[in-house]
């Protein structure tokens, strides 16, 4: 995939989302005051979604629109990037199926519920398999996915390597001295001197 | 994203186009019905002219107005709800957070489905209200009546009617999305979009109606003074 080369402004100079190398577990400290770090997220993904490579998102905040079912969820962002049919969605799940030890039934059930009818696991799973479906060169990680996770950390963090371990992470975390979470070497992304994004 | 916002298109075009016909053609009946008896009953005109009255009046104003207000009390207030529901729960931003274009999933298909079903839902009430208006007017349930009424019909202004329709249709729900549902922020502005959303519409649409039939009667007598 073609990626673009450009530097981002207010990150430090020669950074680029490229230049950084496969498997790379980057970190962003972003302010910490609730409504500044949600306009920053809405900013770094922008700009993430704005570049020519594939990004996947994940939260644990309102992931899906309530009144469609998860497979339209799944299409809706999915196709957002590629012509994708629902059928090839289908089949995809089923491919990573065996990830989640879902049987063929757990899938169908899961797949045309509404994200309300599930339980905060399943709709945990559901991002991820979300996630997973879309091949992502990049995965942005909302810190709420580790401080209010929907699964047991350390289960998601198994199926984050173990599905998404190629690809590059961005954990946006506010920079509240919290400790990060401990069990991945985390790089800091450098920032422009006295610039916070 | 074509599929997903083809998928919502047509669901919209369903609600409002299909499950909606029922209550216009209701409305049509108790409508066209109500003019003739009225008309019959308080004038000395004939039922040829009472049809023809009825033809023209329905689809000159009655027509477009009553499926306007059709359209605000249940598909504007229904697409008001539910975007400012997903407005409210942060589904839009996560949406957005994605990738997703809000515009083109969220509004566009929710705008134009109601305006297209909105030139359907005339055509609709005005078959309806001219069939019944003919049958109850003559009393003698004779089909070749009900031909001769819809020929009195202007083409130019059924025509007219469908484009007025599905306009002003479309111009209220843009303008309600655009303006209203983003100014709710919490839970308790949910009903508050909603009840908001569909009395703009109203206010809206009878207003553009307005202005039509006040500039087509400035055209006519201007029309009149020229000749």
């Amino acid at each position: 995939m073609k990626m673009q080369s450009s530097s981002i402004p207010g990150f430090a100079s020669g950074w680029t989302p490229e230049s950084c190398k496969k498997e790379a577990r980057c970190v962003l400290l972003l302010p910490a005051q609730a409504e500044h770090f949600e306009l920053s997220v809405d900013s770094i993904c922008e700009l993430w979604n704005q570049q020519s490579f594939r990004t996947a998102y994940l939260d644990v905040k309102a992931p899906f629109l309530e009144n469609i079912s998860i497979l339209e969820n799944l299409w809706l962002v999915l196709a957002n990037r590629r012509s994708v049919a629902l059928e090839q969605i289908i089949q995809n799940a089923d491919h990573l199926r065996p990830l989640f030890r879902w049987s063929e039934n757990d899938l169908q059930h899961l797949l045309s519920s509404r994200p309300g009818d599930l339980s905060a696991t399943l709709q945990g799973c559901a991002v991820l398999l979300r996630s997973m479906l879309m091949e992502p060169d990049w995965l942005v990680i909302n810190h709420s996915w580790f401080q209010r996770p929907l699964l047991p950390r350390s289960q998601v963090l198994s199926l984050l390597q173990h599905a998404l371990g190629g690809s590059r992470w961005l954990l946006l975390w506010p920079d509240d001295q919290s400790p990060l979470p401990p069990e991945v070497s985390w790089n800091r992304i450098p920032l422009e001197a006295g610039e916070k994004r | 994203m074509g599929g997903p916002v083809v998928l919502v298109f047509y669901r919209q075009l369903y609600y409002t186009g299909v499950q909606s016909a029922g209550i216009v053609m209701l409305l049509a009946a108790l409508a066209g019905s109500g003019f003739v008896l009225t008309l019959q009953s308080s004038t000395p005109l004939s039922s040829a002219s009472v049809q023809e009255l009825l033809a023209s009046f329905t689809a000159k104003v009655l027509g477009v107005v009553l499926t306007l207000l059709v359209i605000a009390a249940r598909s504007v207030s229904a697409i008001s709800s539910e975007l400012a529901t997903v407005q409210v729960t942060g589904e839009r931003r996560s949406l957005e957070r994605q990738g997703v274009n809000t515009r083109r999933y969220l509004l566009l298909p929710r705008v134009l489905a109601p305006a297209m079903a909105g030139s359907v839902l005339y055509l609709y009430f005005l078959s309806t209200a001219l069939l019944v208006g003919v049958l109850m007017s003559d009393q003698s349930f004779d089909l070749w009546h009900v031909v001769q009424a819809f020929r009195t019909l202007s083409p130019a202004d059924v025509l007219m009617g469908v484009l007025r329709t599905g306009l002003f249709a479309g111009i209220a729900l843009a303008y309600v999305l655009r303006f209203v549902i983003r100014r709710a922020r919490r839970f308790p502005d949910i009903p508050l979009a909603a009840s908001n959303g569909v009395f703009q519409a109203m206010l809206l649409m009878l207003l553009l109606e307005l202005f039509y039939q006040v500039l087509s009667v400035l055209m006519q007598s201007l029309s009149a003074v020229v000749q």
